[in-house]
């Protein structure tokens, strides 16, 4: 008996002083570092005027960089180094109160000074993630006491402009004639609760430090690495704990994800994949708009192409998870044949025994331009639209071909993924603008209702109006949205219950990765 | 009296020159060509703002897009006179630094890949050129043949599922681990793990090209009475192969080197894309996608001086053993 007991008692001991071993060192002291991997890598360095000029570079530079405002986790507002704020009953006037616990990461104090600077030096050399034209003058009363005098009231005050500006060290940047070729260690000197230690371009490496006094809260991490590396790979480097977060896990690899053990947040993108409109073309009409939504079986195009990945789409604009959502029930155009036929039969468009259909004697055909991420829904979109006699002439294109052909006007119809986060003042470039991926729209009652909200005198207003909006959108259809594709990001038990920001960070940008997650 | 080998890279200079320059026009012209804005694909960012008239057209100057294509041309020819390469506005960087750090990368690959696919095509070729129609030759020129009808992408595709997915024994990408280690000898170490499949991919594109050149000579040689001479001697093994065919194939291989280097440099472009190596190839293709018309030009002129250069050096080598016969 004792000879057999003896190997299996010890077998046992040795498990236990193992299991041991491995919760100590779980356990012992904050957590070291916290690697993020992106799948792409090389976002710039993380200076304001220096980072890729899209939503990612974006926010790694928030994790350097503090703005007068900041976010709660459920999106709203909350101080950052403005610690409080007035805002005139004209709107005209906003009182800025700075955080004076709030540091330079080279140890200087950050002072009203440096935001009334950034003000008038982002009026010279535009940052095109936030908008100061409308500010007047921004004037300084105090150490800690800015006075902002605006053009005209602005909504998005807060939300916008305070939101998503970086304040820049006046001590550093005064003397930067060219910041866009300022890419020196100071021009990485922020404020915010981490810093930037290293920065490897050709390998898409950075290494941000904890900023040890940061006045906000102590950063929960010592180090914070962010690496370039391939789904498949970050997969294996999680199973081997090497890595802690995938920050855009294809949503089709969750299940492998939770294989790995990781834990897996996943929310709509809100980067709906839109059909466009000519509007300088036939589309200017809203019937053959409405005739097209209805050819189109959105719910079928969605299980063919996005399987699980994403859900339709609302006609509103804006989609459900963000905070301007309307409660009300848009149309969603439900997939009728008849009621397209009637529409484009009322348009003088004709149906001839081959089934297709004719304007004026000729066979319609449709140019369709798609970016190459949106091929297989062009395809399908072009056997639905076939199936019901419209033909369609399908190019799809690499990105800079996209957009100088969108921007041309040569197209009937366009698919692609566009944004619709971020502060609402967005809808204002992104219905009526000239970008590439604007809707290009020009109707007179929804633009009447956009200006009106960006000068809505209160947040309950606002909303009002952007109900209206989303109704007068629905009912318009400058773009149909087709699909709100899921994002998924997976990370292990260094960090807790993430969630992406509901309306996008800052600029919106939808991420689950926002500065607040990596401070106590 | 001047040395035969002055001449002959006198008179390879000035054709070479010539290329040289009709390239930097080619290279001015052809992206812009292309269809796409790149002030318009750098803001393409739909969480970016519009930029007002002023901004986009300082912008504009800032991308060295002022005025028209000959005004633009002066400018950069005149830039490009004193050595300066122009500045990268969405990489943040000037292109010659951009280049410093990627160019040694490329190189790395190359100076590794060109002894080995050098020594194992003249083994092979002429261990099979040696005695045609045996074991060995049918053998190795069978799968020489195999290996020539691959893409160099194609190659590097399926050694990277062999050995960095499926049998994951190597690393997959990159050319350093995520944390490289501080000590310079661990570095080292992985630095030449991570060159090995990238290295392989691009010895297996050049390997069949001198393996068929070797193996159509060492047959020629087999028939001149020299090396039956030295056969009849009793001279084999390893002086026999170097000595006698080796020395005699130096001079071919040289000259076949001079016109595969454009092979080898196109070829190590796809092999880094594959195995994401920050090398100069994908400095090219994301110039090319963000039309970085600046950094496309630079990357594309330093990389076709250096190509010009080695290929007129090997040339002039070559000619003059030639003659020497």
């Amino acid at each position: 008996m004792h000879l057999i007991h003896q190997p299996l008692v010890r077998v046992a001991a040795a498990t236990l002083a193992a299991l041991l071993l491995t919760l100590a060192a779980a356990m012992a002291g904050p957590v070291g570092q916290l690697v993020i991997t992106d799948a792409r890598g090389d976002r710039g360095m993380l200076a304001p005027y220096i980072h890729g000029k899209n939503g990612i570079g974006y926010l790694y530079t928030t994790y350097v960089f503090d703005s007068l405002l900041s976010q709660k986790k459920d999106g709203d507002v909350t101080p950052a180094l403005a610690k409080r704020w007035t805002i005139s009953r004209n709107g005209l006037v906003c009182d800025i109160y700075i955080d004076l616990r709030a540091h330079w990461h080279d140890g200087e104090p950050v002072t009203a000074e440096d935001a009334a600077f950034t003000f008038s030096y982002m009026q010279e050399h535009p940052y095109v993630f936030a908008d100061v034209r409308n500010v007047k003058e921004a004037k300084v009363l105090s150490h800690d006491h800015l006075r902002l005098q605006l053009k005209k009231p602005d909504a998005g005050l807060l939300t916008g402009m305070l939101l998503s500006m970086p304040v820049l060290p006046k001590h550093v940047y005064a003397d930067i004639v060219e910041p866009q070729r300022f890419a020196e260690p100071e021009a990485v000197i922020g404020s915010g609760p981490y810093k930037l230690a290293d920065y490897n371009k050709a390998q898409g490496r950075y290494v941000l430090e904890a900023n040890a006094d940061y006045y906000l809260g102590a950063p929960k991490f010592k180090r914070i690495a962010i690496v370039k590396m391939a789904t498949d790979a970050a997969l294996r480097a999680a199973k081997a704990d090497e890595i802690d977060i995938i920050s855009y896990l294809p949503p089709e690899r969750l299940e492998q994800a939770k294989e790995s053990g990781l834990n897996v947040v996943k929310a709509f993108s809100n980067h709906s994949v839109r059909l466009g409109f000519n509007h300088s073309g036939r589309f200017g009409s809203k019937d053959l708009r409405h005739a097209i939504a209805y050819a189109i079986n959105r719910p079928a195009l969605i299980s063919t192409v996005y399987q699980e990945t994403a859900d339709v789409a609302d006609t509103g604009f804006f989609q459900e998870a963000s905070p301007w959502h309307s409660d009300d029930v848009h149309p969603s155009y439900a997939f009728s044949p008849r009621k397209a036929a009637d529409l484009l039969t009322a348009k003088g468009w004709s149906r001839a025994e081959d089934q297709l259909w004719y304007m004026d004697g000729e066979q319609v055909v449709l140019r369709v331009l798609a970016s190459k991420r949106e091929t297989k829904a062009a395809k399908v979109l072009a056997e639905q639209l076939e199936t019901f006699g419209i033909k369609l002439d399908v190019r799809i294109l690499e990105r800079a071909a996209l957009q100088d052909s969108l921007s041309e006007g040569n197209y009937d119809l366009a698919l692609y993924a566009s944004s619709t986060l971020g502060d609402p003042n967005g809808i204002l470039r992104r219905v009526f603008g000239k970008k590439w991926a604007s809707d290009g729209y020009s109707g007179k009652k929804l633009r009447a209702l956009a200006d009106a909200q960006s000068v809505a005198t209160s947040r309950q207003q606002r909303q009002d109006i952007l109900n209206k909006f989303q109704e007068v959108y629905s009912q318009e259809l400058p773009a149909y949205a087709i699909a709100n594709p899921y994002m998924v990001t997976a990370y292990n038990d260094k960090l807790s219950s993430l969630k992406f920001m509901p309306g996008g960070v800052a600029i919106g940008v939808p991420s689950a990765l926002h500065k607040s997650y990596l401070v106590d | 009296m001047v040395p035969p080998i002055l001449i002959n890279l006198l008179s390879g200079l000035s054709v070479r020159l010539l290329v040289f320059f009709l390239l930097v026009l080619l290279v001015f012209f052809l992206p812009r060509l292309l269809p796409g804005d790149p002030v318009a694909i750098f803001l393409s960012s739909d969480l970016s703002r519009d930029l007002s008239g002023s901004e986009a057209v300082e912008l504009r100057s800032q991308f060295g897009l002022a005025g028209g294509w000959l005004q633009q041309l002066g400018e950069y020819l005149s830039n490009l006179i004193v050595g300066d390469l122009g500045y990268s506005v969405p990489h943040a960087a000037p292109v010659s630094q951009l280049l410093k750090t990627a160019i040694p990368w490329t190189l790395l690959l190359i100076a590794c890949a060109a002894p080995l696919f050098l020594i194992a095509g003249a083994a092979g070729g002429i261990e099979a050129g040696k005695a045609p129609g045996a074991l060995f030759d049918r053998v190795a020129t069978g799968t020489v043949t195999v290996i020539a009808s691959i893409p160099p992408f194609t190659a590097a595709v399926l050694l990277l599922l062999a050995f960095g997915i499926l049998w994951p024994v190597l690393p997959a990408g990159g050319a350093e681990p995520l944390f490289p280690s501080d000590n310079p000898l661990q570095r080292d170490f992985d630095v030449a793990r991570h060159a090995v499949l990238p290295v392989l991919a691009l010895s297996l594109h050049e390997v069949s090209r001198f393996y068929f050149l070797a193996r159509g000579e060492a047959i020629t040689l087999s028939q001149r009475p020299f090396i039956i001479n030295a056969c009849g001697r009793g001279i084999k093994g390893w002086r026999l192969r170097a000595a006698y065919y080796g020395r005699s194939l130096f001079p071919v291989f040289l000259a076949r080197m001079s016109d595969s280097l454009t092979g080898l440099f196109g070829a190590v472009l796809f092999v880094e894309i594959v195995f994401s190596y920050p090398g100069t190839g994908h400095l090219i293709y994301n110039a090319i996608l963000d039309r970085d018309y600046v950094l496309l030009q630079g990357a594309v002129i330093v990389m076709a001086g250096l190509v010009l250069l080695l290929n007129w050096i090997i040339d002039a080598v070559a000619t003059s053993l030639a003659r020497r016969g």
